[in-house]
């Protein structure tokens, strides 16, 4: 049924007189009819599986991307995508505030998903386009963060963090993967916010919104950014943009949930429904119309 | 960091691709669609599996009407967990899986899809489970790192297996298994020990499900379904188990009323939400079970209205336990009334997509506890001393940690309840390979 014995690892089945070799699979599964299974992975993925086509990469992208709006419309796969996040730097550290809504094509696959990542006490993650790509590759950052600190015996930079993650975006350029996030934390130069996306991008900045209803998010904290926040305001404008952004941008809603990164670590703030904030900014608009 | 792709030789479909090699709206076409919905359910006591049973054609061409193989399968082969029925019940028993005690807790896992995909999934997903299990097994002991089995729940048991299983589909995102899947199972529970409340409270066990996309993105979840029909399936779950805590019999109203868009509430509503305010007590609250000390309390329901309602000192980073989703993880209603509500629910989407139909499929893990218990839940106004039999001898010599796994025996609440699928035992005359 599976052509071959199955390979369950070199150093298991090697005994020293033949070497696992690439090419062997080829030459078997050759006219065999047979599927060779992937490597056993016992736990994590080893090598990616590609379509045996002349130009797998194109044809990745084009088949199995997670592209944000319609663009995966013409695939008979959808995956899990949508969002608004953003994330700020201040005087009092940084805030990230994102939704918690995931759609495949039209259908809102859930309303609770978790978009910061906890990559260690020190270090948040959000995640903006395909579910799946961010989760996994994220959590592959915090093992390599975890290594890193065992290594060295200190912590991990946001900027060294960032770039690990942007080098491995890299490597898989070109596939279709998507993921728009960005890594914050607060480490011994301060606190740090940094893009990074699908396309190796790695940028350093004040703040950021990715998503589908960054544009709506961004209106508003280009409008009422500044460094000398308080963090009571920093909280607000986090919630206000995002809620902006949720109600404009259909593939985004549900939840929002907040944090603040200090320098001992990230605090969760609150976790509200955006319908809420709306009957709450109205009640606000009122009370303002009403007493001016 | 993983640099290197293998091409490897899928040659069953190498003529269909080669003649188009380069366009994208080309013939390529390996996925088959052939339906099938799954629900996954956890309870606080239990977890619960659910699939129609029907394979098409991709078309409007029914292969199979009792296909289960790729659809609900236990995570652990070597459990032994096969899942099939047989008539040794009443024709008024829906008995629908064989009862079984499971030392450690299967964990079970739906999909559908493509269903060759969802059977290639079930294959691998089997293989790396047991080639870890026999890998990590040191003693004689049947315990193994996945499942511990010592007094108050298991380990990571269910967690592990759905990590794992992101993993595995992670692991071909450049060409998914086109399955989309639920996990479920009993978790350690995360409720403060000692803090019994009816049902599930004293046991150390809770039910966890878990719902997939194709490539591994995964959430934990109280209800979830996947599969063809799940847009019309998942609102009448959301409804049906929204708190609440009881599933919508109808003759109640529904427990979210729409407001108007301008803010102003109708008089019902402000009564409804004066009454609700002043019936809300703890029992809503998910206690975090936090083994450092200083657990933290947090409403699990979805609309908390104002910061001060989460305790945001309780969740910051370094505390145990310390992040928890503002979601609820688990529903409050008991076993039997889940069971009728997806019944019923899967008939009504029967009725409206072709792909779904014939029969449901529905397996409950109970905790030990719940399934001592359920002999005192009045059927039909009996007093609770029939059903003694749920009570084996066994359960002694386990320490109360043995889960079982059983057949659906709902109670019917409605006098006249409408019409469900033909149910039968479902018989299972083919093993895996």
């Amino acid at each position: 049924m599976f052509g071959s014995s199955l390979v369950i690892g070199d150093d298991i089945l090697d005994i020293g007189s033949h070497k696992f070799d690439a090419g062997r699979t080829d030459q078997r599964a050759i006219g065999s009819g047979a599927m060779i299974p992937a490597r056993l992975a016992l736990g994590e993925p080893g090598q990616f599986d590609v379509p045996d086509v002349p130009d797998p990469a194109h044809f990745c992208r084009n088949n199995f991307a997670s592209a944000c709006g319609n663009g995966d419309q013409g695939q008979s796969v959808k995956f899990a995508k949508g969002t608004t996040t953003l994330a700020f730097k201040f005087d009092g550290g940084i805030i990230v505030s994102v939704d918690s809504r995931s759609t495949m094509g039209a259908y809102i696959a859930s309303g609770t998903v978790k978009k910061v990542i906890e990559i260690n006490p020190f270090l948040l993650g959000t995640m903006a386009g395909g579910a799946a790509d961010c989760s996994f590759w994220e959590r592959n950052l915090g093992t390599q963060c975890r290594m890193y600190e065992l290594r060295n015996k200190k912590r991990i930079t946001v900027a060294a963090a960032s770039k690990l993650l942007a080098n491995t975006m890299n490597s898989y350029r070109g596939y279709g993967l998507s993921m728009g996030t960005m890594i914050t934390g607060w480490d011994g130069t301060g606190p740090q916010l940094y893009y990074v996306d699908n396309d190796g991008t790695r940028l350093h900045g004040r703040y950021f919104s990715v998503g589908s209803g960054s544009t709506y998010a961004y209106g508003v904290l280009d409008t009422y950014y500044r460094t000398d926040l308080t963090v009571d305001e920093a909280i607000d404008l986090g919630k206000r943009a995002i809620y902006h952004a949720c109600h404009r941008d259909a593939m985004s809603g549900s939840i929002n949930n907040l944090y603040h990164v200090t320098r001992d670590g990230w605090v969760k703030i609150h976790a509200i429904d955006v319908n809420d904030m709306h009957y709450e900014y109205l009640e606000e608009k009122r009370n303002a119309m009403a007493s001016s | 960091m993983r640099s290197a792709w293998l091409l490897p030789p899928l040659t069953l479909l190498a003529t269909a691709w080669s003649s188009s090699s380069s366009s994208s709206s080309s013939s390529f076409d390996p996925y088959l669609l052939d339906g099938g919905l799954v629900t996954a359910v956890a309870g606080r006591d239990y977890a619960l599996i659910a699939s129609d049973t029907r394979l098409t054609d991709g078309g409007y061409g029914i292969r199979s009407r009792d296909h289960l193989g790729g659809r609900i399968w236990s995570a652990v082969s070597s459990s032994g967990c096969i899942v099939d029925g047989y008539d040794d019940d009443d024709d008024n028993e829906r008995a629908i899986a064989r009862r079984r005690d499971f030392v450690p807790p299967p964990v079970l896992v739906g999909s559908a899809g493509c269903s060759a995909d969802c059977e290639s999934l079930r294959r691998r997903v089997r293989l790396e489970l047991d080639a870890l299990l026999s890998s990590s097994s040191t003693s004689s002991s049947s315990s193994s790192y996945y499942y511990n089995r010592h007094p108050g729940g298991g380990g990571g048991g269910v967690r592990s297996v759905a990590n794992l299983l992101q993993q595995v589909l992670y692991g071909r995102r450049s060409f998914p298994y086109y399955s989309f899947c639920v996990v479920a199972g009993l978790d350690r529970a995360r409720r403060g020990l000692g803090r019994g409340r009816g049902r599930g409270g004293g046991g150390g066990e809770e039910g966890a499900a878990y719902v997939y996309d194709a490539i591994g993105s995964y959430e934990r979840v109280a209800v979830a379904c996947a599969g063809t029909g799940r847009e019309l399936l998942q609102p009448i779950l959301d409804r049906s188990f929204s708190p609440p805590s009881r599933p919508f019999r109808g003759g109640r109203s529904p427990p979210n009323s729409p407001r108007r868009r301008d803010g102003t509430k109708t008089t019902t509503q402000e009564e409804e939400e004066a009454a609700e305010a002043a019936a809300a007590t703890g029992d809503d609250f998910d206690e975090v079970d936090d083994v450092g000390g200083g657990g933290g309390r947090v409403s699990a329901r979805a609309t908390t209205t104002t910061t001060a309602d989460v305790p945001a000192s309780r969740q910051r980073a370094g505390v145990a336990g310390g992040l928890v989703s503002p979601v609820r993880t688990t529903v409050d209603c008991p076993w039997e009334d889940a069971v009728n509500v997806i019944a019923r629910a899967y008939a009504s989407v029967a009725e409206r997509e072709i792909s779904v139909g014939d029969e449901v499929v529905i397996c409950v893990i109970l905790t030990n506890d719940a399934a001592r218990s359920k002999g005192r839940v009045s059927v039909g106004g009996g007093d609770g001393d029939e059903d003694e039999d749920e009570d084996d001898d066994d359960d002694d010599d386990f320490g109360g940690a043995v889960p079982k796994l059983t057949f659906a025996r709902p109670t019917i609440a409605d006098p006249d309840p409408p019409p469900l699928p033909n149910v039968r035992p479902y018989c299972n005359k083919s093993h895996d390979a």
